[in-house]
């Protein structure tokens, strides 16, 4: 086969990232082994729910509401294909092109580093600063930052969507189910620090929840299962 | 037009949305005592080979973190697939693993597509190619197929449709949904039109192990003067039947290959390693299970084309895949309409041909993946939903 097509590829590709190496292989804990062991002895390798498995919602949801107080309805609640799903799935949905993404970054200016990545895909601008706050769709969460509470202020008056990236930035209740910023945020994390590779994660809440769980569908349908399964007997020997 | 004012709301807001309407009856189809026609879904179980060889590689700590393009080893083993099967002209550096299938179509698109590209797909289609096409900022162009024809693609509709803004064809072979093959001598037909026009064809194959009676798989990325303009697609999820595991993969030119690796970074990462150990027991396995799915879906095909044919429904020759693309014309109902009576007082999930383009009214997909008893049960089933109802 010859090395390029006959045609040129889409514009967007000449300015997308070079894939990264992949993370270290870690020890796999003992719930999630026996979770991934025991579902395929079961048969569980057909298509999940779109949102993923019951069990594994239900572990994600008590931990929102046990770190974070809030109260997310399962169906509300979607097992991603890892973090990196969510993350392109929120942003997708809820950053239009041309629009401004305002976030928090740390010293190392690692979140907008990695923020840029999706930009020739999504076309989105970045701002660090809320000069124009009607200009800006969306806070994403990604680092600590002194400034937090005033731009959640801000996101509440100005309706920005928000984007918590509960992986890097673990605060708690800064987000009450009451302040009406709960619908417009949405929360997301990683079953990954411990499994990684195993490509499972979730995004959770916002009323646009059912909007980005049909676009996941649309591009992997569900999540795989087997990994489902670890992450669910991982979580459940933890907890035991 | 939807006649029938019963029809709940959940159904008549999406009934113009394929993919919506199909997870709307989806959703809707609860209750153990449903038999389930719709959904592409084997029943049968994944081969033991596989299962034990995943849980081995578990028990030993022995499940990789993939790059991006996946397991070397499973791209290795893929491209000697391709080459040995398919007859392609392939090496490991261009293939890509994917999240399943539907992935790749998305990888492929974003990578291929520029805003105002056309792409030329067959009617009917599987219409979650519609987003992927669309979140590039390309359009969706048909090619008219017809059930006289067997839903065999016709090169002279493929080249009536092409403009100046066409960029790529897709083809699916054997089709969802209508079973159809794209037959050996019309791709050849259709590998000229595509070397005159400098089009991009994309191949989705993903039932290719699943053809019937005499007809013949064949892979228009072997054609001579197809190897660089030949995106094939395929993956494990039907041949083995391990839809949740979540494995495809794409064969394309290596420039290709390296945009969608790029592309794939930022949306999903690398597919599951512990999903690409049993793909890769899977290719690397013993083709017996294959083999016995092969006759277990070709006698369940005959269960379904004689009791349809005894209930008066005529369909397209099903040389192919898991679906009878069903004429239901004949009971004056319109297929969304018929589809929800047959869940709601029939208990069974089959999907209207509204569910794969607005054009198939008149047509049901009704789906093999069953026992033949339940088969045969929910045939009984439609046959007295179709009397009550007839018009």
């Amino acid at each position: 086969m010859s090395e390029t097509l006959s045609r040129p590829l889409a514009e967007r590709v000449s300015r997308l990232k070079s894939a990264p190496l992949p993370a270290q292989q870690k020890t796999i804990p003992s719930g999630a082994v026996e979770g991934a062991i025991e579902a395929l002895a079961s048969g569980k390798t057909h298509y999940t729910t779109r949102p993923g498995i019951v069990p594994l919602r239900e572990k994600v949801s008590a931990h929102l509401q046990q770190v974070y107080q809030l109260d997310i309805p399962l169906d509300d609640i979607t097992i991603t294909c890892g973090i990196q799903e969510a993350e392109f799935v929120a942003l997708k949905k809820l950053a239009t092109p041309a629009s401004q993404v305002l976030y928090t970054d740390n010293e190392q200016g690692a979140v907008a580093d990695y923020l840029q990545g999706f930009m020739p895909l999504l076309e989105f601008t970045l701002t660090d600063t809320p000069n124009t706050p009607e200009n800006i769709a969306v806070l994403y969460i990604g680092a600590s930052s002194p400034n937090l509470a005033d731009w959640l202020q801000m996101a509440l008056t100005h309706n920005w969507w928000v984007i918590w990236n509960t992986t890097n930035y673990d605060a708690s209740a800064l987000i009450s189910q009451d302040d009406g910023l709960a619908s417009r945020t949405v929360l997301m994390g990683s079953f990954e620090d411990m499994l990684p590779g195993w490509a499972v994660g979730w995004m959770a809440g916002s009323e646009m929840a059912g909007q980005l769980r049909a676009y996941k569908q649309s591009m992997t349908i569900c999540s795989p299962s087997i990994s489902q399964w670890a992450a669910y007997g991982m979580v459940n020997a933890d907890a035991e | 037009m939807l006649n029938n004012m019963n029809i709940p709301e959940e159904i008549r807001k999406v009934a113009s949305d394929g993919t919506a309407l199909r997870y709307a009856l989806m959703e809707m189809a609860t209750g153990a005592d449903v038999i389930a026609l719709g959904r592409g879904d084997p029943d049968l179980d994944t081969p033991e080979h596989i299962i034990k060889t995943v849980q081995q590689a578990v028990r030993d700590q022995n499940v990789p973190v993939s790059p991006i393009a996946g397991l070397p080893a499973l791209r290795t083993a893929v491209a000697e697939k391709l080459v040995a099967e398919n007859g392609l002209n392939i090496g490991s550096d261009n293939v890509i693993i994917t999240t399943g299938g539907q992935e790749g179509l998305f990888l492929l698109m974003q990578v291929l597509l520029d805003p105002g590209d056309e792409v030329l797909v067959p009617d009917p289609r599987y219409t979650s190619y519609d987003q992927a096409i669309e979140s590039a900022g390309a359009k969706i162009v048909m090619i008219p197929t017809d059930h006289d024809d067997a839903f065999n693609l016709r090169p002279e509709s493929v080249e009536a449709a092409i403009t100046p803004k066409t960029k790529a064809l897709l083809i699916v072979t054997p089709s969802n949904p209508t079973g159809g093959i794209v037959t050996e001598e019309r791709l050849r037909e259709i590998a000229e039109i595509a070397i005159k026009h400098n089009l991009i064809v994309i191949s989705d194959e993903i039932y290719e192990k699943f053809v019937y009676d005499d007809w013949r798989h064949f892979s228009i990325g072997s054609v001579p003067g197809m190897e660089n303009r030949t995106v094939t697609l395929n993956g494990f999820s039907k041949a083995y039947s391990m839809t949740g595991l979540r494995v495809g993969y794409v064969a394309a030119p290596k420039n290709f290959i390296s945009g969608m690796e790029k592309v794939k970074a930022m949306t999903t990462g690398a597919a599951a390693g512990v999903s690409q150990l049993a793909a890769l027991a899977a290719i690397t396995g013993p083709s017996e299970p294959l083999e016995n799915f092969r006759r277990i879906y070709a006698e369940r095909r005959r269960v379904m084309m004689d009791g349809l044919s005894a209930m008066g429904l005529s369909y397209s020759d099903p040389r192919g895949a898991f679906f009878l693309w069903t004429d239901s014309s004949t009971t004056g109902i319109h297929a969304t309409e018929l589809s929800y009576l047959l869940l709601k007082e029939g208990r069974v999930l089959i999907f209207p041909g509204t569910g794969f383009g607005e054009n198939w009214g008149g047509y049901l997909r009704i789906s093999i993946l069953q026992s033949t008893d339940l088969i045969r049960e929910a045939l009984t089933r439609m046959q007295s939903v179709v009397e009550k109802y007839h018009v």
